[in-house]
């Protein structure tokens, strides 16, 4: 793995491709803080934000005693992050990964996605870390708070192909083993996987303390199965191959997604993950942004 | 089953092209990478079945759909093929003249036959028939005759046929005509065709009105069948229905039985009906009354009359003639013999006496005083058994084996030909009797076996009713007498064994349902065989006078033996197989009413049965008279020919009945030239009955699709 990564280094093109993931992660990040200032990422840090109104439910550690004291009334003391804060980024790169009826593929999608956030967080002074599952191989980019490593994990990220059988499940387990410190967790797949593994994964990182954002990436061809006529679908992970008339069995197949959605949905609201599904159609920073804005949102309290 | 665009048929190929779609989509599949293969594989496990199922069913119906067009373009029908030409309405047609000659056409009012108003009415549509018409003609009874059976233009050829025809004795019935008539049209098929029957419309002529509705439909619109009603309401009819030769011996000088049964056709009693009987067409011998015969029924009349010398004869009943003179005599024919020779071989000799084995069996045979033995026309010849070797068999009409020990002699090698050349054999059981020899040389013969002599501890006596063979039919009635008080003591058992050429019959059971005489037809002779004595040793059946009326029927059976060749149909030729010596003789007929001299038919041929007799089939019922050149006897034949009884009743065919069978109007009442369209069972018929099918087909096809993808 270091070989191909140290060759796709030197590659140029590898290079040119992972300049371009960079400079369209800080656009889209950029654009997106402009006007803001704040990071995103507001939560329970060290350094003192504001005070809020108690509600039922806020953890009864950070109410502010001496505001108590003077105005007999319950306030929460809100603190603004600081660069302890780990991001644990862990792409999908499994052969499933590479099916994109549009312009995109999903791993595109998911490659995109992740440097965005890394360029975001690291701006924050954050630190990222970044992890590619392909196959029982992983390509891995150590914790950095360095701007300046921003262009090699990018390198990284862009020079990645997707191939071999997805095996996210077992990457969660392995990174939860790793983990020393409280932190966020970012997965991209589509979860074309065991699923009863990724739910392990998540309870096991989950149980470390980790905040787990599970983005679900599916293309809408995925979704909306709109093929006509006779077709062969040719297992992109060596399944068996499937002749069949996809209007005859359309209703099934989406029951049968919705049904699996709802599946990875339980799965994370077991383990106290955020969910956000992203269908590879729509715009990327409009992805990101809905994804930003909530996490404003519901931090923001 | 026809077509009438058979090259649409080849759209029935059409059926594949579902299939070959299907063939061909299952080739050209688009290829696709495809991740999530696990929900496909789910969908497709979960639905295949179904799937498969609703897939062949929709295929099915596709195929079903496109055979459907192609055949109903195919235009199917079933029968002859209708012209395929468009057919004109317009123009000259193509006539059919059918002219009903049945029996009842005769019927008249005094002044004019409807035989004759009918040719009147077809010559007068001849006559009028435009310049350019072609016509056929046929005279219809219960069969067809053409008088000019190709259409022709010349009308004058077909007025002289039509004046030429003569009405028959026949029964009717138009199917046969208008098949043949439809037949000929068929075969000018770019022309209209017209049928055109000039009928009494006697309800008889349609009995079989569904056949005619089916001939009409196979014809199409482009043939019209027209009746043309001749006369009015039928007259009262009074006819001889039948004429029964009553039992009795039929010899010379005898007396015999006969009834006459009249029919009264109308709707009035008849009362006081003079019946009158004749002999070969001789002024009537006897006249007797019916008081009364009811409406729509009939009356039997009995008749006593002395038979004539040995030969054949005809006895004629008759009433008085009334509007159908045709049916008011019927004849019956049958031959008198001047001697009934019967030979009677008595296991213990002639000379026995009462104790006798044939005692009875001669007295009962010829049941007078002895001095007018000499005179009585059955001619017995008893001899003891042991003295058969030097008989000729063939001198007798019938041989009577009265406890024979064993078949000796003659008996043994002469009496199977003998049966065979239709001579009558009796067989008594008795205590002589060798069941071991009568089994081994007789029950291969008669499909009779002896079991050993049964001493009955309780008598036991015949049957008491259900009387079935002709023999013993008589005995139905009682006043024809009993078998009731006769009983058996012992008996011979007897087993039938029934083969594929040896038919027994038991003729009269015993009270236990066992056999006690049993008949065996053997070519034109007949064996019975008795399983007791003659005498009164095992039974006292000769001392009943039933004994006597049995014997006298077994000797008018074989002297009334070929009574149904002597009476044939009207329509059927006279077959009769005549002596040797007529061989190749010229021979003529007298037909009833006929005067002056005969009319010559033909020769006599040989054939399989010997010489053979054969006239032309007959047209007229009654009495006939046949002489054979050289013969001796003047007329050397008699035979007479017999209508259909139904004839008689002049009944007209209700409109509904014509209606039934989708041939509408008011025949009787009608006017002269009602017509009635055929009925229509053409080809357009299937065309929309098929297309509507194939449209049903088509919207369930839809139907079925669509909720297969709604499913989906």
């Amino acid at each position: 793995m270091a070989a191909s990564f140290s060759s796709s280094l030197l590659d140029a093109s590898a290079i040119s491709r992972g300049e371009a993931l960079g400079i369209m992660a800080r656009k889209v990040v950029e654009g997106y803080i402009v006007g803001e200032h704040r990071s995103p990422f507001r939560g329970f840090a060290i350094e003192f934000a504001q005070h809020r109104e108690y509600t039922p439910g806020d953890d009864t550690r950070h109410i502010d005693w001496k505001v108590l004291g003077r105005s007999d009334r319950y306030y929460i003391k809100q603190y603004e992050q600081d660069t302890n804060f780990v991001a644990q980024l862990i792409v999908d790169a499994s052969e499933s990964m590479d099916y994109g009826s549009g312009a995109i593929s999903k791993f595109q999608f998911a490659q995109n996605l992740a440097a965005c956030l890394s360029y975001l967080i690291l701006m924050q002074r954050d630190a990222v870390a970044l992890e590619i599952c392909s196959g029982a191989a992983r390509s891995h980019f150590p914790r950095t708070d360095n701007l300046g490593k921003f262009r090699d994990l990018s390198a990284l990220l862009a020079n990645a192909t997707a191939s071999g059988p997805t095996t996210i499940g077992p990457a969660l387990q392995d990174l939860a083993a790793r983990s020393r410190s409280k932190g966020l967790v970012f997965v991209f797949s589509d979860f074309f996987s065991d699923e009863e593994a990724v739910q392990r994964g998540m309870q096991h990182l989950s149980f470390t303390g980790q905040e787990i954002v599970l983005f679900h990436i599916m293309d809408p061809a995925e979704m909306d199965f709109p093929f006509r006529g006779a077709h062969e679908f040719i297992g992109l992970e060596g399944e068996e191959t499937i002749a069949t008339s996809p209007e005859d069995i359309r209703k099934s197949y989406l029951d049968e997604v919705k049904n699996f959605r709802r599946r990875i949905l339980e799965i994370c609201e077991r383990t106290d993950a955020h969910y956000v599904f992203v269908n590879t159609a729509e715009p990327l920073a409009e992805v990101l942004g809905a994804y930003l804005a909530f996490r404003h949102r519901t931090t923001a309290r | 089953m026809n077509f009438l665009n058979p090259a649409f048929l080849f759209g029935l190929s059409a059926a594949a092209l579902p299939v070959a779609i299907h063939l061909f989509s299952r080739k050209k599949r688009k290829s696709i990478r495809w991740a999530a293969t696990r929900f496909l594989a789910a969908s497709v496990k979960k639905n295949q079945r179904h799937l498969q199922m609703d897939d062949l069913l929709l295929l099915a119906l596709r195929c079903l759909l496109f055979g459907l067009f192609a055949f109903a373009f195919a235009r199917p029908f079933f029968g002859a093929p209708p012209s395929a030409a468009p057919v004109s309405t317009e123009g000259p047609a193509t006539h059919v003249l059918i002219v009903d000659a049945s029996q009842s056409m005769k019927q008249s009012d005094g002044i004019q036959s409807r035989w004759e108003l009918a040719l009147t009415a077809a010559d007068k549509m001849l006559a009028d028939l435009p310049t350019g018409s072609e016509a056929a003609l046929l005279v219809a009874t219960d069969d067809v005759k053409p008088l000019v059976p190709a259409p022709t233009t010349d009308h004058s050829i077909l007025r002289k046929s039509l004046q030429r025809a003569l009405p028959t004795d026949s029964s009717s019935e138009f199917s046969a005509a208008i098949a043949r008539a439809t037949a000929i049209l068929g075969q000018q098929p770019e022309r209209r065709g017209i049928i055109t029957l000039f009928t009494d419309n006697q309800a008889v002529g349609w009995r079989k009105s569904s056949a005619v509705a089916g001939i009409m439909a196979q014809a199409g619109d482009r043939v019209t069948l027209r009746v043309h009603p001749i006369g009015g309401s039928p007259a009262p009819n009074l006819a001889v229905t039948a004429v029964k030769l009553n039992a009795a011996a039929a010899a010379g000088g005898q007396r015999l039985d006969c009834e006459g049964v009249v029919g009264n056709f109308s709707d009035t009693d008849a009362l006081d009906v003079p019946v009158f009987i004749s002999l070969d067409e001789q002024p009537p011998q006897g006249q007797k009354t019916i008081a009364k015969i009811a409406a729509h029924g009939s009356a039997s009349i009995a008749f006593t009359v002395t038979l004539p010398a040995d030969g054949y004869h005809t006895i004629t009943i008759s009433v008085q003639p009334d509007a159908l003179s045709a049916d008011d005599a019927r004849s019956v024919a049958f031959r008198v013999l001047d001697t009934f020779r019967v030979l009677v071989v008595d296991g213990q000799g002639a000379a026995s006496g009462v104790a006798g084995d044939s005692y009875f069996l001669r007295n009962s045979l010829a049941p007078v005083e002895p001095a007018a033995l000499a005179d009585y026309f059955v001619k017995i010849t008893a001899v003891p058994a042991s003295q058969t070797g030097t008989l000729r068999l063939d001198d007798y009409h019938l041989v009577v084996l009265a406890n024979v020990p064993r078949l000796n002699g003659a008996l043994a090698t002469d009496l199977q030909p003998f049966l065979a050349g239709g001579g009558a054999a009796l067989v008594l059981a008795g205590p002589d009797l060798d069941v071991a020899d009568y089994n081994e040389k007789f029950g291969p013969l008669a499909g009779v076996k002896f079991g050993a002599v049964q001493t009955l501890a309780k008598p036991v006596g015949f049957q008491t009713k259900d009387y079935v063979h002709p023999l013993v039919a008589a005995w139905n009635d009682p006043a024809y007498g009993t078998f009731a008080n006769v009983r058996f003591q012992k008996r011979l058992p007897m087993t039938v064994e029934t083969s594929a050429t040896i038919r027994p019959q038991v003729v009269l059971a015993y009270g236990d349902n066992s056999p006690a005489l049993v008949e065996t037809r053997m070519g034109e002779g007949r064996l019975w065989i008795f399983g007791s004595t003659g005498n009164t040793l095992w039974n006292n059946f000769p001392l009943r006078p039933a004994f006597v009326g049995l014997l006298s029927r077994m000797v008018t059976t074989v002297t009334g033996g070929k009574a149904r060749e002597l009476n044939p149909a009207v329509g059927q030729p006279f077959v009769f197989p005549v002596a040797a010596a007529w061989l190749n003789k010229e021979f003529s007929l007298l037909k009833p009413g006929q005067t002056g001299e005969p009319s010559f038919v033909g020769v006599i041929e040989r054939s399989d049965r010997g010489p053979l007799l054969k006239s032309n089939p007959t047209d007229a019922a009654g009495s006939y008279a046949v002489f054979v050149k050289d013969a001796e006897e003047k007329p050397a034949l008699r035979f007479a020919v017999q209508s259909d009884p139904e004839e008689s009743d002049l009944a007209q065919v209700t409109p509904d009945r014509l209606k039934a069978f989708a041939i509408t109007g008011e025949p009787a009442e009608g006017p002269a030239d009602a017509v009635f369209p055929a009925k229509k069972g053409n080809p357009i018929d299937w065309f929309l009955a098929l297309t509507l099918i194939a449209l049903l087909v088509g919207i369930g096809e839809s139907v079925f699709s669509r909720f297969c993808s709604e499913a989906r």
